[in-house]
């Protein structure tokens, strides 16, 4: 290991488990190229939590720990983590990364088209997920999940549940399995809020019971789905879940 | 000016979600406005001016922001990273706006709060909020109230 590594520590995380799933050919190491062109690549022994977001989400606040900001990765896309290529270590102690073979597409530039317009950024061959759009996967044939919150043009209302942030975070994961992320970034390190992009150019935000506004009761987890085609099926609003605590919990 | 019918229908939805709820700036750029095109720039531009408007009158908080630190720095982020992109992912998705008390007064006022509500136009309400947008300083225009000044690329 680099002795000045800024993921040296990595080891020191406990209860990691492999995450195979995400990782074509099932290496066991997770590469990501962040914004200055470096390539970092995390062991298992990364990772907190049994899920893909659980995974990525690790890996973006372990950054922001280790470095201080925020991680403004460019790719590879998730689905691609490990897709046949060699696994190396790098950062700004080892000099520039090697110049990487095809891994997916960069982040949109000036002459992309909208997102609603993007293809998929990881087709490949080597990529094992064909993801559904996120209203498909939220809304199949348009029937959007939990009640109506009255008042609340997007809103609605999922089952209670003992522990509001552990049902919102499973809802995500299930999600990002039938599509994967872009990314994953916090909102706020502290809170546990993130925001994801989706390949169709969605955006998925999780919010922890606690961290919204008075206008949201404190036990309450919210999932915000953004995108063009739920807007569709949700009255050209951005779709917004709650988690509510289940009484007497 | 009074505020033409189709965007004085469309602000009224945003603001009763706003009396009820918490949503991100996202909503702004939400709901259906005849003649105006979906992802498009022309909605981009109303849903920074609603915002705008919106905060400079009193009616919207913002409970936190995201990829910015003070209300100067976040009208300005509005205007500069477009929604419908990533590099606008986190400010359109991850700031938090909610109803001020005064928005709540006066959606109860005007019967906006009422679980029966319907979608139509409360011409009452609707006066008021232009009213209040003037006293603000920031009527309600054909003109853009803060013009969008896209990055490159994000036009």
């Amino acid at each position: 290991m680099n002795p000045v590594d800024p993921f040296k520590d990595y080891a020191t995380i406990s209860g990691a488990s492999r995450q195979d799933a995400w990782i074509p050919g099932g290496s066991g190491l997770y590469d990501r190229m962040a914004s200055d062109g470096l390539v970092y690549t995390f062991p298992p022994t990364a990772f907190i939590g049994a899920g893909p977001l659980a995974l990525l989400g690790t890996i973006d606040f372990r950054y922001y720990q280790l470095t201080g900001r925020a991680p403004d990765w460019s790719e590879p896309n998730p689905v691609m983590f490990g897709g046949g290529l060699p696994a190396w270590t790098s950062n700004s102690s080892l000099g520039p990364a090697p110049e990487r073979p095809t891994v997916g597409s960069p982040r949109p530039s000036a002459g992309d088209a909208l997102p609603t317009d993007q293809g998929r950024a990881g087709e490949s061959p080597a990529s094992p997920i064909v993801p559904r759009s996120v209203a498909d996967i939220v809304a199949p044939d348009g029937v959007l999940p939990g009640d109506l919150v009255s008042g609340s043009p997007g809103g609605r209302n999922m089952p209670a549940s003992p522990d509001p942030n552990a049902a919102a975070l499973a809802y995500v994961e299930a999600l990002f399995q039938d599509n994967p992320p872009l990314f994953v970034r916090p909102i706020d390190p502290v809170s546990g809020a993130f925001y994801a992009q989706l390949s169709d150019g969605s955006f998925v935000t999780y919010r922890p019971a606690g961290v919204s506004s008075e206008r949201t009761p404190s036990d309450v987890a919210s999932v915000d789905i953004n995108g063009p085609e739920i807007k569709e099926r949700n009255g050209d609003k951005a779709l917004k879940l709650k988690f509510p605590r289940m009484r007497g919990q | 000016m009074q505020i033409s019918q189709n965007i004085r229908g469309w602000i009224q939805d945003n603001l009763r979600f706003m009396s009820v709820d918490d949503g991100s700036c996202a909503l702004f750029i939400g709901g259906r406005i005849e003649g105006v095109d979906r992802c498009s720039a022309a909605l981009w531009q109303l849903g920074v001016d609603n915002i705008y408007s919106c905060l400079r009158s009193g009616l919207i908080l913002v409970h936190n922001y995201a990829g910015c630190t003070d209300e100067a720095s976040f009208l300005k982020a509005i205007r500069t990273f477009s929604p419908f992109r990533s590099e606008g992912g986190l400010l359109w998705n991850g700031t938090l706006l909610y109803g001020s008390d005064l928005l709540l007064s006066l959606s109860e006022r005007y019967g906006l709060s009422d679980p029966r509500y319907a979608k139509e136009l409360n011409a009452d309400f609707m006066n008021e909020i232009e009213r209040r947008f003037e006293a603000a300083g920031v009527p309600w225009s054909d003109a853009p109230l803060l013009a969008l000044t896209p990055a490159p690329g994000e036009a």
